[in-house]
């Protein structure tokens, strides 16, 4: 393998968590080129990358230009696109995996020139598929947010087959980023930079309550120096700020910093407080700790920090995290973090001294983070709580999903003990704590998918007649929808029918025959992820654990 | 150097030579010499440009407009700012050059030192800020194809100007198309008039969009079945006004992938202010053609600031009240639609059926039940709806209360030899005194070449002329006279008739007022984005690709005058066999960068 390229048209935080995939290819493949295809806009952020080799531009600005000047003819428009695409098609590569989640990197990956590729693609009738599991997992469970446990670094590397490498965020800082920061940081701390925007209003904790924070932060630790982070876009925010905040000593870099200067200053702070934003990524990279606030649309168990060590907060209202259609017009979740606690905490973080004697909040988690003995980042709760039902079987469907997306067993034993540690919770309580129709719906759905099995089988003894396979087809598909209809009728089931549905989108244009074995592969691995539930769920022992079974 | 410049711009435009003549530029205009010893200005403290070497600057900044004209072919050009050395090296430029300079005392400063009496040979200067007079001049109304260049430092100086008018500039010419969506009322006498806008504007060379909301028309049926009882007038109100909410969705979503340039409803199109609101925010014109008498429905007032422009048909009375309620009224009068009806030689059956010598042809509005029966003995003839039942109107309606379709009425029109109109009003008993808008029926008895009897109107002899191409009557008495002189006249009738049918064919065809109404959008107060004003249609698209061969094969999948958009391309792609080209891929990815500009342009972040 001499070239292999990672696609990532997609933002700056994104382009961070890229990383540590970055740096275990480099592990894996010592002697291969690395190249980042990314837009034009990032490419500062590419370049601090550790290992990679090559950065590919694909210029945006240039390809909207191109498909949206009303002077330009639409031959024209088509030719510069054409331009734009064919400079990338010039280079060959080995392998380009596809991170990025979108229809036009599928389109633009099945027009470069590489010998084989994965993730999101095409199929030759032009329709986006996916074939990469991880990836497929993450375009799926997108829709079943609440109940996905993985951390978006760690699908990336599950994609890229580095899962439980390990490797954290990294970027390397240029010694003249460093002597800016040195000269506008100068003097000791304890010193907080602050990023108040994010990439969407919705994701935007309100700049009163950043300011409380603050004020609180610096009655309590009056030598803590705050500096604003974040760009020009974001100056009246930060003006906003500071004229709420009376008394507050801040250093104000809104727009004055390149993103390697922002590294630079970050590695010279104590502590990030941010929503959900690249800047948060960018401080894990160079090692300082994030507080992040995650409201609207952020959910921290898809991208809070990779890395150990790193804070997130969440507000447990039933509603968040905000789905990708919706426009809150009514964001209570901010307000499920109350500043004074937030002061208190951050003072006990910039002084090293425990937090687990502080309340736990009414409303929201604060979650930790750490890997686990598979090498993933999870988030672990600072205080106990009582357990809702998606709580327990997020942490069921995540030993489900990686036992038939790493093949790494899945042990009701580690559940349990997660259960018992994060909420208090017996293992034979578990029945008692979900829904009383949930077994039942279990295994309804594996008398579904062994039902499906049977059919498989019987096709492949058909061979080649048209009306029977005809025939098979038609109730195979039927059987789909009564999985279906299952997985609707209650959400908490959804990852399940959600996963079936993606896997069964995605089989391949192949033969007969191979298409029988891989459907019937897809249906044991809904029956195993289903009897993985049933055990976690029935730990009083009235179901038998089956063997583990084949996984997808 | 100031007198000849002066003199050579006196030639194009004495006023302004004067007037600049006059000027003495203030103290914050600085004429300074740059390092390589040209003039430079500033400003209030800022460079017009390069202190080092502005006439180095200017020849690349030419070439660079020389450069974007070529590449588009533009034959016209408006040039946002003098500069202070540009002209000098775009006099290479064969095509119109207009220069818009918002600074008389920059023009001074310029012309006392830079020899521009050349550059006034070849192109046009206009140096003011007064929008109006700017965008009054013809290349803004141009047909060719142009370009909008603009100073940066002109940009910094007037943001505003600068906006307005290049929002304003149609590069493709006035000719471009426009894509246009026409909503029509669920059901009514509007519904025919919005399929005539949609005809016209298609004959025009607009892309249209005719939405058929009929699909709606049995909901609202079924509610006002469920809420007839006047007790729940309330519930009706609010479940009529959630079904709007709903059509007014449907709309939005229908236009999220591929958002007309207009918005343009006729009377009683189910549109609500939230629907208004949000087609503003997808930076789509409202146009709404109120043809409706503006005393009698009232609707108007809650919608008129909602719309971009209010096309209404009482040009006297409306506009102040129109103006008070937020709206920009333009005045557009009625018309017909030539496709539906004209002059026809009835078959024997045919004028059995629908011969007559008086008709009337309409609803059974108050004036008209009280009018009418004092014709009844001249043999006149009814049809239309909402006639009383069980009175002595069914005697002389051959068809009782059914509504006529657009053929069947032109039959009756073309069947009678004298055709009543009567404006409706709901508060008078017979001719509304003060009656000033004219029905469609005036103009569609004239297309049909009948011979119209109308009741006198204010606004009539703008559009015919009474007793030449029209005839009128104020009362019973003057009513019942006319139609007796002149069914005994039949040669000064059939003259009559012919007149008001040449007439109407060339002034009141829906595609002389759609021209009106297009021509009203573009230079309104509200511009039309420009963004996708030239849609480009496969056939001219194939034309201009003959070098691309691969790319025609795909597109060549589609008819000539489909207009090339996301649809399409997908369109194109599917109607391919086997496996996807190169050229079917690079235009799925077009389809899907353009696709993903316009979802990150709706959740408010750059792609």
């Amino acid at each position: 393998m001499k070239d292999i390229a990672i696609l990532n048209l997609t933002r700056f935080g994104d382009l961070v968590q890229t990383s540590p995939v970055v740096v275990s290819l480099r592990k894996r493949h010592p002697a291969a080129k690395i190249h980042l295809i990314v837009k034009s806009r990032f490419r500062s952020i590419a370049e601090m990358l550790p290992a990679v080799d090559a950065i590919h531009e694909v210029d945006g600005d240039a390809l909207a230009e191109a498909v949206t000047r009303p002077d330009l003819a639409f031959a024209d428009r088509f030719r510069r696109v054409r331009d734009i695409v064919d400079r990338l098609a010039e280079i060959h590569f080995d392998l380009i995996f596809n991170f990025t989640h979108s229809r036009a990197s599928a389109v633009l990956l099945s027009l470069l020139n590489a010998e084989r590729s994965t993730g999101f693609t095409l199929d030759r009738n032009g329709q986006r598929r996916v074939d990469n599991k991880w990836l497929g997992y993450m375009a799926t469970l997108v829709r079943a947010r609440r109940l996905s446990r993985f951390n978006l670094v760690d699908i990336y590397l599950g994609a890229a087959g580095l899962s439980g490498s390990r490797a954290s965020l990294c970027v390397n800082i240029p010694e003249p980023a460093r002597t800016f920061a040195a000269e506008r940081l100068p003097g000791p701390g304890p010193r907080v930079a602050v990023q108040l925007g994010a990439s969407t209003d919705t994701k935007t904790w309100s700049v009163d309550r950043f300011a409380e924070t603050l004020k609180d932060l610096t009655r309590r630790i009056p030598s803590v120096r705050t500096v604003l982070v974040g760009v020009a876009a974001e100056e009246s925010q930060g003006r906003k700020l500071k004229a709420s905040c009376p008394g507050v000593w801040f250093e104000d870099l809104v727009g004055k910093t390149t993103i390697d200067e922002l590294a630079a200053v970050l590695e010279r702070t104590n502590l990030l407080l941010t929503g959900d934003t690249g800047t948060m990524h960018l401080a894990g990279a160079v090692g300082t700790t994030t507080c992040s606030v995650f409201v609207g649309l952020g959910t921290p168990y898809e991208t809070a920090v990779y890395a150990e060590g790193h804070w997130a907060l969440m507000s447990r209202i039933s509603c968040a995290p905000c789905g990708y259609s919706v426009k809150c017009g009514h964001t209570v979740c901010h307000s499920d973090i109350p500043s004074g606690w937030l002061a208190d905490f951050l003072q006990r973080i910039l002084e090293q001294k425990p937090v687990e004697d502080l309340p736990a909040l009414p409303r929201a988690d604060v979650l930790r983070t750490r890997f686990d003995e598979n090498g993933l980042l999870e988030l672990v709760p600072l205080h106990p709580r009582e357990p809702e039902p998606q709580d327990l079987l997020a942490l069921a469907y995540r030993a489900a999903f990686l036992e038939s997306l790493e093949g790494i067993p899945a042990r009701p034993e580690q559940v349990w003990q997660r259960a018992m540690e994060r909420f208090g919770i017996q293992p034979e309580k578990w029945r008692h704590a979900l829904p009383e129709s949930m077994l039942g719906q279990l295994e309804r759905l594996d008398e579904i998918a062994r039902h499906a099995e049977d059919l498989i089988s019987g096709l492949e003894k058909l061979g080649q007649q048209p009306a029977e396979l005809r025939e098979g087809s038609k109730s195979l598909k039927e059987t789909d929808q009564a999985i279906y209809a299952i997985a609707r009728s209650e959400p908490l089931l959804a990852p399940l029918g959600l996963a079936h549905e993606t896997a069964m989108e995605d089989l391949p244009d192949v033969d007969l025959p191979t298409l029988a074995w891989m459907s019937a592969r897809v249906y044991g691995s809904l029956r195993r992820r289903v009897a993985v539930l049933r055990e976690v769920i029935a730990a009083d022992g009235s179901l038998a654990f089956t063997a583990q079974g084949e996984t997808a | 150097m100031l007198h000849r410049n002066l003199e050579a711009l006196r030639r194009q435009n004495p006023d302004l030579a004067g007037t600049i003549d006059r000027c003495t530029p203030g103290p914050g205009f600085e004429a300074l010499s740059a390092s390589s010893g040209a003039l430079t200005v500033r400003i209030n403290g800022r460079l017009e440009a390069s202190a080092e070497d502005p006439e180095h600057e200017a020849e690349s900044l030419a070439a660079h407009f020389l450069e974007r004209a070529a590449a588009v072919g533009a034959t016209r050009i408006v040039l946002f700012g003098m500069g202070v050395h540009t002209l000098r090296f775009l006099e290479r430029f064969s095509g119109k050059l207009l220069v818009v300079e918002p600074s008389v005392e920059l023009c001074r400063m310029v012309l006392e030192r830079v020899d521009l009496m050349h550059a006034f040979e070849r192109f046009e200067l206009i140096a003011t800020s007064d929008r109006a007079k700017i965008l009054g001049h013809p290349y803004f109304q141009g047909a060719e194809l142009g370009l909008f260049l603009s100073h940066a430092t002109a940009r910094r100086r007037e943001p505003k100007l600068h906006d307005d008018l290049a929002q304003r500039f149609h590069p493709g010419g006035v000719a471009s198309p426009l894509s246009v969506a026409v909503i029509p009322p669920l059901y009514g006498g509007s519904l025919p008039v919005a399929q005539g806008c949609a005809r016209a504007l298609k004959e025009l060379g607009h892309y249209v969009r005719e939405l058929d909301l009929s699909a709606f028309w049995p909901a609202y049926q079924a509610i006002q079945g469920a809420t007839s009882d006047l007790r729940l007038a309330g519930v009706s109100s609010t479940l009529r006004a959630a079904l709007v909410r709903l059509i007014g969705e449907t709309l939005l979503a229908s236009f999220q992938l591929d958002p007309p340039d207009v918005v343009f409803a006729v009377a009683q199109a189910p549109l609500d202010s939230e629907t208004l609101s949000r087609l503003r925010g997808m930076g789509i014109t409202r146009a709404f053609w109120f043809c409706e008498d503006f005393r009698v429905m009232s609707y108007w007032k809650e919608l008129a600031r909602h719309y971009d422009t209010i096309f209404h048909v009482q040009p006297d009375e409306f506009s102040q009240p129109l103006r008070e309620a937020g709206g920009y009224g333009v005045p557009l009068q009625m018309a017909f639609d030539p496709a539906v009806t004209h002059p026809l030689e009835l078959s024997t059956e045919q004028r059995q059926r629908y011969g007559t010598d008086v008709s009337f042809l309409g609803a059974g509005y108050h004036n008209r039940v009280q009018f009418l029966p004092a014709l009844f003995d001249l043999g006149l003839r009814i049809y239309g709806t909402e006639w009383p039942e069980d009175s002595a109107f069914m005697n002389v309606m051959p068809e009782p209360n059914v509504r006529q379709s657009a053929e069947t009425s032109n039959l009756i029109f073309n069947g009678t030899r004298i055709a009543l109109n009567l404006h409706s009003s709901p508060w008078c008993d017979a001719v509304n005194p003060v009656g000033d808008y004219l029905n469609p029926r005036t103009f569609e008895l004239a297309a049909a070449q009948t011979f119209q009897l109308v009741d006198e109107r204010h606004d009539l002899a703008k559009a015919l002329e009474p007793g030449i191409e029209v005839e009128t009557f104020n009362d019973i008495h003057s009513c019942r006279k006319k139609i007796t002189y002149y069914l005994e006249h039949a040669d000064e009738r059939r003259e009559i008739a012919a007149n008001g049918h040449r007439r109407a064919l060339a002034e009141h065809t829906y595609r002389h007022r759609m021209e009106e109404a297009v021509d009203a959008l573009r230079t309104g107060p509200v511009p039309l984005a420009p963004r996708r004003s030239d849609l480009p249609t496969v056939g001219a698209v194939l034309e201009s690709a003959q070098d691309e061969p691969e790319l025609a094969a795909v597109l060549g999948r589609l008819e000539p005058d489909r207009v090339i958009n996301s649809e399409a391309i997908t369109l194109a792609v599917v109607k391919g066999e086997g496996e996807l080209s190169r050229e079917e891929k690079l235009l799925l990815y077009m389809r899907e960068v353009l696709d993903e500009i316009q979802h990150y342009n709706q959740i408010g972040q750059t792609a």
